[in-house]
């Protein structure tokens, strides 16, 4: 331990030597009775100490609204729905898309969406084009959904 | 014989950890219990951090709240409730910095008026404070937050290193370097 390491835990923790660190405080002490220049920097740093700790503490209270805030997460029963509508729509998204692809892939598919009952919107397809009769592929029920229905 | 009556004041307050885990099942009372004791250090440690006053106040505010939703998220393994609390309003507060703005220049402390009764002891004391306020607007969030924990609330450096993210010789460092520039800033030694 030298001066200069002692002027170093000083300038950092302060001038309360149950805060510098276990293994130098006795050093320290040791310093500031014989050297005049770390005995200077003790008591300076003793003013500087209660300085800051007066600013550190001098805070006027507030009191928070804690019962708005409680509220915050008792209002919580709102989220299952937006969950339930967010998970609607990604499961009538899965369905779209499963209905565009599948029949592309499966004949017998295409042919149940000929009988079904919407067939009358394929032949508004001619019509309207090939967006109509996406449509009626979209919407045509298949044979389990029939029963269903 | 009829046991004698506890005075208020022994009864203890739950542990904060016990607090805590009612807080995490959803326990509004506790959460009141609980947001009672960490509001007055909490919004300590951001008006210090933050120099702005309505500013530590919104902080402490998302603070509470995100300890009320996000209270299962709390690991006791990993620290207090107190230390947790006290890095969600120091990182609220250092991601408020680039909003932040000198509140109080350096060169108002030279003319700092004084209401109190004893014109010369109050005068001084003001002038004091004033100088100390005005040096500390211009020092980093980072060292006044260290600062306030050390000097307010007195945490150790490995305590403060941990909320900061960082290693004790380097809070050693950060606090040694503030205190150096508030000296300077307010010409100390003449205090």
């Amino acid at each position: 331990m030298n001066s200069e390491r002692a002027l170093e835990i000083i300038a950092a923790y302060g001038a309360d030597a149950n805060r510098w660190p276990d293994a130098e405080r006795g050093a320290v002490l040791e310093l500031a009775a014989t050297q005049p220049r770390v005995a200077a920097a003790l008591a300076e740093a003793r003013r500087f100490d209660a300085l800051l700790a007066g600013w550190a503490r001098d805070v006027v209270p507030s009191q928070f609204d804690v019962a708005a805030m409680a509220g915050l997460r008792q209002a919580a029963p709102g989220l299952p729905v937006k969950r339930w509508i967010a998970g609607s729509a990604l499961a009538a998204a899965v369905a779209v898309g499963v209905a565009i692809l599948a029949p592309m892939q499966d004949p017998a598919m295409q042919i149940v969406s000929t009988h079904s009952p919407v067939l009358s919107a394929t032949a508004e397809g001619d019509a309207y084009g090939s967006d109509a009769e996406v449509f009626a592929k979209v919407f045509t029920p298949t044979a389990d959904e029939d029963e269903m229905i | 014989m009829r046991p004698l009556p506890i005075p208020p004041a022994v009864i203890a307050e739950p542990p904060l950890a016990l607090l805590m885990a009612r807080v995490a099942d959803g326990d509004a009372a506790a959460f009141t219990q609980l947001a009672r004791a960490l509001q007055g250090p909490g919004l300590r440690l951001a008006d210090r951090t933050l120099n702005d006053r309505a500013g530590a106040e919104d902080v402490v505010q998302v603070a509470l709240t995100r300890m009320w939703t996000m209270a299962a998220r709390f690991d006791p393994a990993r620290g207090s409730v107190e230390g947790w609390f006290r890095r969600i309003v120091v990182n609220l507060c250092l991601d408020r910095r680039r909003s932040m703005k000198l509140v109080a220049p350096l060169a108002e402390a030279d003319d700092v008026p004084s209401g109190a009764p004893d014109p010369f002891e109050a005068a001084v004391a003001n002038d004091r404070r004033a100088r100390l306020g005005a040096a500390m607007a211009r020092l980093a969030p980072r060292q006044r937050a260290a600062l306030a924990m050390f000097h307010g609330d007195g945490l150790s450096m490995a305590e403060i290193a941990q909320i900061l993210e960082t290693t004790p010789k380097a809070i050693e460092g950060l606090l040694g370097r503030a205190r150096m520039e508030l000296r300077s800033l307010m010409g100390v030694g003449s205090t």
